[in-house]
């Protein structure tokens, strides 16, 4: 079991998860369970498709150091997007992501156009498939650069299990789990791995080999704390100039 | 071609901070042939570094 790509996929696809259950659930709520599940098993379906179908092709057709530079490439693209996008978040720059709010707008929409069962199950459709999407890109990459399927797949699996056993205990949007901290941890991950597997496919030494991911995780926070405490402190500081 | 546009948005939305990703492995594809390996995972680790401080400052 690689225990790096385990926890990676685990928390990352909790992310995606978390994110989906919300719109089920309002889609749900406003129209009923029957367009809400109708919608989640179409778009299950259409991923578990084309999982097999990008998974069996590229494993079958690209050499493997191909795939991990390709494959770095992408989860460094990925994991600096989400690490960004967490920066910003932390330093008070946009919004700290709210599910609860997310789930209000969510139903806000959906009552506006109440009765519409096509117009529900194509929501569920679209916040499943979506997210699912991603869940899907970070299996893939993960499990083929890593060579650890099983641990990328095990990883998501326990994601969903515990988001959708946490959904259905609470039967309202997951708005305690700690979504923002995640990304942030996730995004260092992932920005960690695809420097690291670009890299050595570049033919980079890396010292220690598998040890350098976690040098590169530690250095990614700590760089990414640097930047948002360097952040808030000019906010501050441009506030008491200004008063 | 809305597809097209949603990988793209899977992957990129910031797209300096995604060129400047791509500049620190072409960086150090080129401290690797220069004769270099072992200090090319540091010009990757630096240049992304830089590139999401530049990006959010």
């Amino acid at each position: 079991m690689n225990w790096y790509v385990l926890v990676a996929t685990l928390l990352a696809s909790s992310v995606e998860f978390v994110e989906a259950l919300t719109i089920v659930l309002a889609v749900g709520t406003v129209e009923g369970w029957r367009p809400a599940l109708r919608g989640t098993s179409l778009a299950l379906l259409s991923l578990a498709v084309l999982t097999a179908v990008l998974g069996v092709g590229v494993l079958h057709y690209v050499p493997i150091n191909v795939l991990r530079g390709l494959i770095g490439m992408l989860l460094l693209l990925f994991g600096v997007k989400w690490l960004r996008k967490a920066i910003l978040r932390f330093a008070g720059k946009t919004a700290l992501h709210d599910e609860s709010a997310a789930y209000q707008k969510q139903l806000k929409q959906l009552q506006s156009n109440q009765g519409n069962t096509f117009a529900a199950q194509a929501t569920a459709f679209n916040g499943v498939f979506l997210e699912g999407l991603e869940v899907v890109v970070i299996v893939l990459t993960m499990g083929s650069a890593a060579q650890a399927y099983t641990s990328a797949i095990v990883g998501a699996a326990i994601g969903f299990v515990l988001v959708l056993a946490a959904g259905f205990m609470l039967r309202a949007p997951l708005a305690k789990v700690p979504e923002n901290v995640m990304k942030f941890v996730v995004g260092t991950m992932l920005t960690s791995f695809g420097s690291f597997w670009a890299g050595a496919s570049l033919g980079v030494a890396w010292p220690g080999q598998d040890l350098s991911i976690l040098l590169l995780i530690a250095g990614y926070l700590a760089v990414s704390g640097l930047i948002v405490s360097s952040m808030k402190r000019r906010q501050s500081g441009g506030k008491v100039a200004a008063s | 071609m809305k597809w097209i546009k949603e990988v793209y948005d899977l992957f990129v939305d910031d797209p300096k901070l995604a060129m400047l990703a791509l500049v620190a492995l072409a960086i150090a594809l080129v401290v690797v042939h220069v004769g270099a390996p072992e200090v090319a995972g540091l010009a990757i680790f630096a240049v992304v570094a830089g590139a999401l401080w530049y990006t959010t400052r």
